[in-house]
């Protein structure tokens, strides 16, 4: 069997219908609270979790594959393997502030990315104070708690709407595909076709969209 | 993880691991020593993942706790003058990860001078993970000089290492072509890349890789992989190029054994024939070490 680790939320949907254009169903449904899903065969079973969870799911071998942004992937930074971006869930990792805010040495940072953050300031040699979130993160620096903020951006709506821009992005993700690396070597087969089809489901999407 | 000790329970399971595979190296003559759980820093001063280790101040000394026996064991061997031995080692090591001081039980073994010949340990590394009851396994090998051939080639620094390096371990194709693209990777480089990024494991994997490089020491490290795959002849072993290991010492053939049901390799090992010296002579050496809290996740041992 393999087990598939799913980000809960609209990523999850948008994954779940490419599993199911390429043969692969297990009658996963969004309504209920149910977190685990099977097919009848007990080919596949399908977990609904939290998307900073999917990476330790997929790392410690509970999960075979995982579906999951890389803005997540590149957080966690587990031993993984990385096989496929999938072309949905397209977002920006970038720093916002105020209109007209700069890039600041010693300015205080807000983020749920603090491991993306401290990797990109060292990088650009600028040291910060980071101040570790959950949620609400835009909240930060109308409020005064932070300088910027690191986080993700889709539309950029909500930083307009707090009156926020993007100051520097620090890098483009999408959703991708994740593999325990025993996986990759015991359950090969299975898991080689399962990325192969996917291959050519998201080839053929991206072909239509030109 | 398991640093909380074990119950009397956990613990008799976890030995009868442990005597499974001490036993099949007793028969195979090994002898086995203990090196010291405190060393000095000294000894992994070139190590990739010095994060990983556990460090302290002891008498101004910044001493370690071991992450690993080989360093001691070459240390304890060479004091020894001895040129040619088979040892076995059971024990724990220690690693840091997010804050916190992991314990894990290793057991394995060093070939040492005339012993040091990668089938026979290959054959060995099965023999041990048959004698936990595990069918599933796979054991892949790769060559150390693949990875410094690209890191001298593209003239890394320390830094651009490391992020090459995850890129490799992640086997992400998108992101190989990226860093390519943005560092201005030359095209037989970028080739070589994709290439030991790719999943086919098999000979095609080296036939193809020849193909990019232009360098004939490295050209002779993957024909010794080649070799070694053919002579072993076994179903159950194949190619990965794309190997990188944590520690810096090796100098030859290195590999990972993978089981199911285990979060990643159970076993680990490779060729390091610069670590241990006699009368100032380098001795050829080789050795693996088995994970064993990940290998009594997939072993059957009742």
């Amino acid at each position: 069997m393999i087990t598939v680790a799913l980000a809960k939320g609209r990523l999850a949907q948008k994954a779940y219908e490419l599993f199911k254009k390429v043969g692969i169903d297990v009658d996963l449904d969004f309504d209920s609270r149910k977190l685990i899903f099977q097919d009848d065969k007990k080919e596949y079973s399908f977990l609904l979790v939290k998307p900073s969870d999917v990476c330790t799911y997929v790392e410690l071998g509970t999960a075979d594959i995982g579906i999951v942004g890389e803005d997540c992937i590149m957080e966690e930074d587990k031993d993984i393997y990385k096989v496929l971006k999938l072309g949905f869930g397209k977002c920006s990792v970038c720093i916002a502030g105020k209109v007209g805010t700069a890039v600041t040495p010693y300015m205080k940072v807000a983020t749920k990315y603090p491991n993306i953050s401290k990797a990109y300031f060292n990088e650009i040699g600028v040291p910060v104070n980071l101040i570790k979130l959950h949620g609400s993160v835009e909240l930060a620096p109308v409020t005064g708690l932070s300088d910027v903020i690191v986080d993700i951006v889709e539309t950029g709506g909500t930083l307009k709407e707090n009156g926020l821009e993007v100051i520097e992005t620090i890098n483009s993700c999408s959703a991708s595909l994740i593999v325990n690396k025993s996986s990759m070597k015991i359950k090969k087969a299975s898991i080689v076709n399962i990325i192969n089809s996917l291959k050519e489901q998201v080839e053929n999407e991206d072909n239509k969209i030109q | 993880m398991i640093n909380t000790g074990l119950v009397p329970k956990k613990y008799a399971e976890k030995e009868k691991y442990i005597n499974a595979v001490r036993k099949v190296l007793q028969d195979r003559n090994f002898d086995f020593i203990l090196p010291p759980v405190c060393e000095h820093h000294s000894i992994y001063e070139n190590s990739r993942y010095s994060d990983d280790i556990v460090k302290f101040m002891f008498n101004n000394d910044l001493i370690i706790l071991r992450p690993d026996f080989t360093p001691s064991i070459a240390k304890m061997v060479n004091s020894l003058s001895i040129k040619k031995a088979r040892i076995g080692y059971v024990g724990e090591v220690f690693r840091k990860r997010e804050n916190e001081i992991v314990e894990l039980t290793q057991c394995g073994t060093e070939f040492i001078g005339d012993e040091a010949d990668e089938v026979s340990a290959l054959k060995i590394l099965c023999e041990c993970i048959e004698a936990c009851e595990i069918k599933d396994y796979s054991i892949e090998i790769g060559h150390s000089g693949i990875y410094r051939y690209i890191k001298n080639k593209l003239n890394l620094n320390e830094l651009q290492s490391q992020q090459l390096n995850k890129i490799i371990c992640s086997k992400s194709l998108e992101d190989i072509t990226a860093y390519c693209d943005k560092n201005n990777v030359d095209a037989s480089m970028k080739k070589l890349l994709v290439v030991i990024c790719n999943f086919y494991n098999d000979e095609e994997q080296l036939n193809e890789a020849v193909k990019y490089i232009n360098d004939q020491e490295c050209i002779a490290q993957i024909k010794a992989i080649s070799d070694i795959y053919s002579s072993l002849n076994n179903n159950r072993i194949s190619i990965d190029l794309g190997m990188v290991k944590d520690f810096d010492y090796y100098t030859g053939i290195i590999f990972e054994a993978f089981v199911d049901g285990a979060s990643s390799s159970v076993a680990s090992g490779g060729r390091y024939d610069s670590l241990i010296k006699a009368q100032d002579e380098n001795i050829a050496a080789l050795g693996f070490g088995i994970d064993v809290d990940n290998l009594m996740k997939a072993g059957n041992l009742a």
